[in-house]
């Protein structure tokens, strides 16, 4: 009978999981921790109402943007030949696919070069195809300016003197009423981190959570970006298992040890 | 003294330990809020942690120890399996208690996804609250299995969950307390199943460094512990149908109506924990709508056939009112009452007003204190005293019982006063804005006090009781 009990137990315990040891801090959590940092650090900060230089010549200041709709800022500059011209691309890729440009939000891209003019900025507008978009603006500003804004958005630049080249990240912060909202780091927009993002600014609340490089093996739902819908996951499973398992063990024990003679 | 007895009167020992200490903590958690102990709140959560999560696995112990007692009139469970469970449940307790005091682990009773991993105490005491539910949840899992192939020995699956009486035969005659216990067990494997699984997940997370679904465990966690708070008190109320006939002289047996009443609850409880969800606007909104339903649909029937045949049992009976029977009547009262509040909180629109407030732990505290906590209390005296037959002091009992009810609905109308005036669940300290949340604290200090004298009465008049059954 002791026997019985401790094989039982044994069972059970081993069924309820193994014992644990902590995990150590891998390379790809650390970068995945300090991504996830960074994107949230400038979250609900105030940015600055700079004055901005547009192609034209015209000023405005961005609150004269973000007081109509909410505003997708980006930080580039025009002699990139690293990932300034790539993102672009990107983000004009996936803004044509997810829509939204002009009804629920404006983009402006910022050159942090002060060699960039207006002018200089508008001819790389239509090197993009961009110069004709009213919604998706170009513009320069004062050095001192461009800086705070960059800090308030939590993106950096550092001028590299042997090349001439700066470093910097790839960055788009999308702002709501003078507070930052969401920003997105990378290279690539991606279209269902993007799509959160627009209807983060309609002010929908985001119902799904996916972050690049997250390992998540069994979810509930995931979100289909082309058809915008939630779909079920192998996670809806691990909720269905346990009213199925509970009625086979029912049936299984009724049936091997029921007695009728006992009744 | 023989295996059943003596396991027994464990349980009840075990009780009447961990009770008071868990009363005494949830008065320090209010004195804290009463501002009162300020210089304490570092330990608010800690203590919540342990509070809650030891409340609700007390009472679910509880109650199938005493499910498992009456069960043995009918059927043949393993005492020594019972005995297991017992030393299982005090190993848990400890680990549980070396990450609180020690660890001082503070992830709240629910432990949600991913507060375990991000809180400010050690590594070690999370593993430790995680290997603590492991030692819990298997333990109680093999003997809520020994538990169901006691009764599986005896009745085939159709008989013990009453399925003739629904097809209009009155033969095998099956006492209500089996069915309900088998009911409640079936949910009861589902249930700790659930556990299972989301330790795994959360253990998987700690060797194999993937990230899980938030969404995911929590639906899971709440699988899990929405369920077992909801079994304890159909094991409780199993226990009712049984102990009521001893004192109205009257039989109350299982027929079409109560078959039907509880096989709905088999068939619709493990829904209903989605209306712990609302909130998560990542849930599909299908799941929502089940939530509420489920959350209907699993209590009303069965709430309403009890009460009713409880009242139709003690209507003109010759009812001695002692502490035991009062207690188990008020608390299927208590049981009723705190029902209709959490199908209240249930109502999708009612639960986006409330959802959050102290309006909250109103209603589960309504139907722990006032439902499970006094019919278990009630069965364990009934217990005691069968076995140890003391004269009855009948005005002492009828004081703490006064003692329990003013005591005890005085401290939960200040809870549901303060959600009523929005006063937020889980704040150590409130904020000079929410300042009455302060003065219903403080006046719930002085109710909690009573039902602790109510508690001191009947752990004096049931401890008695207890020892000379011991002795015997």
């Amino acid at each position: 009978m002791r026997a019985r009990v401790f094989t039982l137990w044994l069972f059970s315990f081993l069924l309820m999981g193994p014992a644990a040891k902590a995990a150590p801090a891998t390379e790809e959590n650390l970068s995945r921790k300090s991504l996830q940092e960074m994107e949230s650090r400038p979250l609900y900060q105030g940015v600055p109402d700079i004055e901005v230089t547009l192609p034209q010549g015209q000023k405005i200041k961005l609150s004269d943007l973000w007081g109509q709709k909410p505003l997708l800022i980006t930080l580039f500059y025009r002699n990139c030949t690293g990932s300034c011209s790539p993102f672009l691309h990107s983000l004009d890729s996936t803004v044509t696919k997810v829509g939204g440009l002009g009804s629920d939000y404006q983009i402006i891209s910022l050159s942090f070069d002060p060699e960039d003019t207006a002018e200089d900025l508008g001819k790389f507008a239509g090197t993009l195809g961009l110069d004709q978009n009213p919604n998706w603006l170009f513009g320069t500003a004062d050095p001192a300016a461009i800086r705070a804004l960059a800090e308030a958005i939590g993106f950096w630049y550092k001028l590299e003197p042997q090349s001439g080249q700066y470093d910097h990240p790839t960055l788009l912060a999308a702002v709501r009423d003078g507070k930052i909202r969401r920003v997105l780091l990378g290279n690539v927009v991606l279209q269902d981190r993007f799509q959160e993002l627009v209807r983060d600014m309609r002010g929908e609340f985001i119902p799904f959570y996916s972050r690049p490089g997250q390992k998540t093996v069994f979810r509930c739902v995931e979100w289909n970006p082309s058809s915008k819908s939630l779909w079920p996951h192998w996670g809806l499973l691990f909720l269905v298992f346990p009213g199925v398992a509970a009625l086979g063990m029912a049936v299984l024990i009724f049936q091997k040890f029921h007695d009728p003679t006992s009744s | 003294m023989d295996l059943a007895k003596r396991n027994t009167l464990n349980w009840i020992g075990l009780t009447f330990t961990l009770f008071p200490a868990l009363v005494l903590m949830g008065m320090f958690m209010r004195a804290i809020q009463a501002e009162r102990l300020s210089s304490a709140q570092g330990w608010f959560y800690p203590i919540m942690t342990l509070h809650g999560i030891g409340m609700a696995g007390l009472w679910w112990v509880a109650a199938l120890a005493c499910a498992s007692r009456v069960l043995a009139k009918y059927t043949n469970p393993s005492e020594k399996i019972s005995r297991f469970a017992i030393y299982g449940t005090v190993m848990g307790v400890l680990l549980l208690f070396a990450c609180v005091f020690l660890g001082r682990f503070a992830a709240g009773w629910y432990f949600l996804y991913p507060l375990p991993f991000k809180g400010n105490w050690p590594a070690w005491s999370s593993i430790t609250f995680l290997l603590s539910l492991t030692v819990l949840g298997s333990t109680w899992l093999v003997w809520t299995l020994d538990l169901l192939l006691s009764i599986a020995r005896k009745y085939s699956l159709s008989e013990a969950l009453g399925w003739h009486y629904i097809r209009g035969k009155t033969s095998p005659e099956v006492p209500p307390v089996v069915l309900i216990t088998t009911v409640s067990l079936i949910a009861g494997v589902a249930c700790l199943l659930s556990g299972v699984i989301v330790l795994v997940l959360y253990f998987y997370e700690l060797l194999a460094h993937v990230n899980n679904d938030a969404l995911l465990m929590k639906n899971l966690t709440f699988f899990f512990g929405h369920l077992l708070v909801n079994l304890s008190l159909y094991l409780a109320v199993g226990v009712i149908y049984d102990v009521f006939p001893h004192y109205t002289g009257r039989p109350w047996k299982s027929n079409k109506v109560v078959a039907i009443a509880w096989n709905a609850v088999l068939a619709i409880v493990i829904f209903a924990y989605f209306h712990h969800l609302y909130m998560d606007f990542a849930q599909p909104t299908s799941f929502q709508y089940i939530g509420q339903i489920a959350s209907y649909m699993s209590s009303i029937p069965s709430a309403v056939v009890t009460v009713f045949g409880a009242m139709a049992l003690v209507y003109r009976a010759p009812v001695k009112w002692n502490l035991g029977f009062s207690l188990l009547f008020l608390g299927m009262l208590g049981w009723g009452i705190g029902g209709i509040g959490a199908v209240i909180d249930s109502t999708i629109a009612v639960n986006s007003k409330f959802h959050n407030t102290l309006w909250v732990p109103a209603h589960f505290h309504t139907y722990m204190i006032e439902g499970l906590v006094l019919m278990v209390l009630g069965y364990f005296y009934h217990y005691c005293q069968e076995k140890a037959q003391i004269t009855e002091n009948l005005k002492l009992q009828k004081i703490t019982i006064a003692l329990f009810l003013i005591g005890g609905y005085g401290f939960l109308l200040m809870f549901y006063l303060s959600g009523a005036r929005s006063v937020p669940r889980r704040f150590a300290l409130y904020p000079s804005e929410l300042s009455h949340g302060v003065f219903y604290s403080q006046i719930s200090l002085f109710f909690i006090s009573l039902f602790l004298l109510g508690l001191i009465l009947y752990l004096v008049e049931t401890g008695r009781r207890w020892k000379k059954a011991y002795a015997r």
